[in-house]
């Protein structure tokens, strides 16, 4: 029989290798793994201390943004560190940013009232920002007119910003006993409602022509926020808005959200997985019944797990297609985007285990770095953080 | 002596990772870069460096290292069993 080195009398060559590769397969499909989930337990819980450490990060963000910051050895203005190409959608990266800041800092004031002030520094820079003309000029310039000064006088839906800025304002008001823009965040609700209301197919317009049932599921969360914040009625939209979500908005095959909609009512593109968790996590504050659908459904057609890290297809498993702004880079079929949101509705929807996979995942490939009591996941940048953050704190259902 | 030499190389590894990570974030290197094209070619070397770090760091070098472990316990474990038996 073949041995090791000649004459040292050990084990055979072959017994050798054996337990060599045993070692390493063993190693690569439990170890990465526990190692990059270790902490997601902790999160599932809502840990206070992990969470305070998320907020401090995404507050030195939102920070570095709003003033002039060192960018790759030379000083540049905040709004230009978002370089996609597109001056919408740097506009959109921004807004998003402080957007999805204030609602994981509101998130985190309401489950840990202990970390009220922090939260509410950071809240109260993020508000400032998402309702100054400069955040919003991206959906100005698409519209030709200015959301939030013509919100009475218009039939421009503006959903690119008004849905997503009063999702923003309802969290806030949710956790603030004094908030300031109470009185705005009345009449933007009202203004979206009433647009809603005068459409047969209950869907407002994101910009001139373009349609997202995604956008609309943000305001429909929104509506349940205010109610929630101010005990106004809206039942009438929200059942209506769920029956025609699932008879015209949700894939016949799938139950996943259909990304666009056409003037006319039907589908303009696939179902996506992008769309379909960040609709999951907004509705659960709405229409918990469709919320849940919706994550069952990306159970069933788009979870995958991988070496036991979880993802999320952007695309069902029979259809291919391409990484966009929406979905970002798509590899081998998994979405960035669409893992990042599915974060949150599996929280929203008290799915531990797709959480755990799902933030071994962020763990592994967003390079966390803690310091000065933060945590910072460098490879997103202040958007991926914003996202991470909001979605990590999403509130469990009752 | 492998296992010690690959212990050293895991932890330099490691080293490296941490030094290029607060490099990233310091100088905001990765936040930009989540759809390329208008970034200065070596910002995309400062990202794809920090993930490749980060592979070897938590996938292939602790894999290696288990594996020489495994055959080095094996080894000892064998001396000790033919020793005993004569």
């Amino acid at each position: 029989m073949d041995r090791g080195p000649a004459g040292d009398g050990g084990p055979p060559r072959f017994l050798r290798w054996l337990v060599v590769v045993l070692g390493v397969v063993l190693t690569v499909r439990f170890g990465p793994v526990a190692f990059s989930g270790r902490e997601a337990p902790a999160y599932y819980r809502g840990d206070e201390t992990k969470v305070a450490y998320l907020l401090h990060g995404a507050g030195r963000d939102l920070l570095t943004l709003v003033q002039p910051e060192r960018f790759y050895g030379t000083k540049v203005e905040a709004k230009n560190r978002f370089r996609t190409g597109s001056a919408r959608f740097d506009g959109e990266w921004f807004f998003g940013t402080f957007l999805m800041t204030v609602v994981g800092a509101s998130q985190t004031a309401i489950e840990h009232p202990d970390l009220a002030a922090d939260s509410g520094d950071v809240t109260h820079l993020g508000e400032e920002t998402l309702v100054a003309p400069q955040t919003r000029a991206y959906d100005t310039e698409a519209w030709s007119e200015d959301a939030l000064d013509h919100l009475e006088g218009s039939s421009r839906d503006h959903c690119a910003y008004l849905c997503y800025v009063a999702f923003g304002l309802g969290m806030a008001r949710l956790a603030e006993p004094k908030f300031a823009y109470g009185e705005l965040h009345d009449r933007v609700i009202a203004t979206l409602e009433r647009r809603m209301l005068a459409k047969e197919s209950l869907l407002l317009q994101t910009y001139p022509g373009e349609t997202y049932p995604v956008d609309n599921a943000m305001f429909i969360g929104a509506l349940g926020l205010h109610t929630q914040a101010t005990g106004t009625d809206h039942h009438v939209l929200l059942e209506r808005w769920e029956a025609k979500a699932r008879a015209t908005m949700l894939d016949p095959a799938t139950g996943l959200l259909v990304q666009s909609m056409k003037d006319d009512g039907t589908p303009g593109d696939r179902a996506r997985g992008s769309g379909t968790a960040l609709a999951s996590y907004a509705l659960s504050y709405a229409l918990p019944a469709l919320s849940k659908d919706l994550w069952t459904s990306i159970r069933t057609h788009l979870w995958v797990s991988v070496l036991g890290f979880g993802a999320i297809r952007e695309y069902a498993r029979k259809d291919q297609g391409h990484g966009d702004v929406d979905s970002g880079p798509v590899i081998f079929g998994l979405g960035i985007s669409s893992a990042g949101f599915a974060l949150g509705a599996a929280r929203a929807n008290k799915d531990e285990q797709a959480f755990r996979g799902l933030y071994a995942s962020a763990h592994f490939m967003g390079a966390p770095i803690d310091g000065d009591a933060r945590r910072n996941y460098v490879t997103g940048g202040p958007i991926g953080q914003a996202i991470l953050f909001a979605m990590m704190t999403a509130r469990r259902a009752p | 002596m492998k296992v010690i030499y690959g212990g050293i190389v895991l932890a330099l590894a490691w080293v490296t990772y941490f030094i290029v990570s607060q490099f990233d974030d310091r100088e905001g290197v990765t936040g930009a870069l989540l759809t390329t094209g208008s970034q200065p070619s070596d910002a995309i070397f400062a990202l794809g460096a920090l993930l490749a770090l980060r592979f070897l760091c938590v996938v292939v070098l602790p894999a290696l290292l288990v594996g020489w472990l495994l055959e080095r316990l094996l080894v000892r474990l064998h001396k000790r069993f033919t020793r005993a038996r004569s």
